[in-house]
């Protein structure tokens, strides 16, 4: 990614003590963060007001890229473990950093704190911080609304292409291997005038022939083949595609000829991979397909973006306006 | 002799709408892409209605609808669009080669049924 192009991410800080706010200033000059500082500087606020100022940030207009908390107390009492259970329910696509105190272990925190947060640090450790923001701040790449509503079309595609099912998604991260491993994969070009790239997804033949066997799709088969496991892929992944291009592709604004360039896209059967030749970060997204009554097993689906042409998202604002014209599905149009 | 036309290279698309359009009584005949559409449509001109996708190997909704009229001189077949395609550009081009709607996929077949039953006289 090109420097003038480098997205400034901000992120929320919760934190108060002076040893560890040096260090997580220094971070984020480092990592083009801008910090946003919660204040809770009045003693004579609990909990709940700790809580309030950070929400009142989560539903502002700010773009957040991730939240850093602390699990020590602050002046009012108030601790990062109960604080991140909370946000990761009202904004579950942030990453939440914890700074523990003794080590950078997540292992005997409770289990739904350990859900909540995406990774621990602790101060004497900054590389294994730098290593969870390269990893999880999409934002420094990708515009958040660009991260959420993908997220929102894929869920939607999904829902449509598999019947009885809950969707759960993790949060995106990135991915900057060149190699992608795996087994069933589907590629469909995205093209427009701020990104030229690939969206990929990716699972496996024996999951897509279960949810098919167990009659949760709309291929009727006793016995479906991998015919079966390509056609649940393309549709689902067309349809994704096409979600993207109404929400995020004004018309017209397509790749002009002459920035039309290609490179190969490898594909090695024998070591099961894929590679784009790139190395700039991929947004990535897990979804689980899980059986409500539980009589079959879920389904992970990896979803991978890859902009190895070209990537412009300081033009990403303008083709927004094309959500104001997003056209409601399933219903007929007539002309 | 069906009254519904499905073309779709999708058999995910295929099965749902042609058992939806089947539930509700009418016949149906499906078609992978555009030209075994064509191919569909010549062997059985008394197809009321064609439900097609835009996006196809080989040839796609459109390039079919184009045919339907100016290859086969078949003015009277009703065309309706069913893909994820919503682009202004197209949806011209289709009204242009005389489809006669188009609807942004997923297929909410109860969305439609009236309409569809209008358009085959069912």
């Amino acid at each position: 990614m090109s420097e003038e192009t480098q997205i400034v991410s901000k992120v929320l800080v919760h934190e108060f003590d002076d040893e560890a706010l040096t260090i997580l200033k220094d971070v984020c000059t480092n990592h083009n963060l801008v910090g946003l500082k919660v204040s809770t500087g009045d003693n004579t606020i609990g909990l709940k007001d700790a809580s309030n100022e950070i929400d009142d940030v989560l539903k502002s207009n700010v773009d957040l890229g991730a939240i850093f908390l602390t699990e020590a107390k602050d002046h009012n009492g108030v601790s990062g473990l109960e604080l991140c259970v909370e946000i990761h329910h009202t904004r579950p696509e942030l990453p939440i950093f914890l700074r523990r105190e003794q080590s950078s272990s997540s292992e005997d925190l409770p289990e739904d704190t350990k859900k909540a947060i995406t990774g621990c640090y602790h101060t004497k450790d900054v590389a294994a911080l730098d290593d969870l923001i390269n990893s999880y701040i999409c934002s420094m790449y990708y515009p958040v609304e660009l991260a959420k509503g993908i997220q929102e079309i894929s869920i939607d595609a999904f829902s449509n292409i598999v019947k009885d099912t809950e969707i759960a998604c993790d949060q995106p991260y990135l991915v900057k291997d060149q190699i992608i491993y795996g087994e069933l994969f589907s590629l469909i070009p995205l093209e427009s005038n701020w990104c030229r790239g690939y969206m990929m997804l990716q699972t496996t033949e024996n999951e897509v022939l279960e949810l098919i066997r167990s009659n949760r799709t709309h291929i009727n088969s006793t016995r479906p083949d991998s015919r079966d496991t390509n056609s649940i892929l393309n549709e689902v992944t067309n349809m994704i595609w096409g979600g993207i291009k109404s929400r995020y592709f004004s018309s017209g604004e397509g790749p002009s000829e002459a920035h039309r360039t290609q490179v190969p896209i490898i594909v090695n059967h024998a070591q099961k991979h894929i590679s784009f030749g790139s190395t700039e970060p991929q947004l990535c997204f897990k979804y689980t397909l899980n059986d409500p009554e539980k009589k079959y097993p879920s389904i992970t689906l990896y979803q991978r973006l890859v902009f190895n042409l070209s990537w412009s998202p300081e033009k990403f604002a303008e083709s927004d306006k094309a959500v104001d014209d997003f056209v409601d599905g399933g219903e007929l149009e007539f002309f | 002799m069906a009254q519904i036309l499905v073309v779709d290279d999708s058999a995910t698309v295929r099965n749902e709408v042609s058992s939806f359009i089947k539930g509700h009584g009418m016949t149906v005949e499906v078609a992978v892409d555009g030209k075994d559409g064509l191919d569909k449509l010549k062997k059985d001109p008394s197809v009321k209605l064609i439900i097609s996708d835009v996006n196809m190997p080989n040839m796609d909704g459109l390039t079919m609808a184009e045919k339907v009229r100016s290859e086969l001189g078949n003015a009277t077949v009703n065309i309706i669009m069913l893909t994820t395609e919503s682009d202004p550009r197209m949806k011209q081009r289709g009204k242009a080669a005389g489809v006669k709607g188009w609807i942004v996929k997923p297929f909410k077949g109860d969305n439609v049924v009236g309409s569809i039953k209008k358009l085959v006289g069912a």
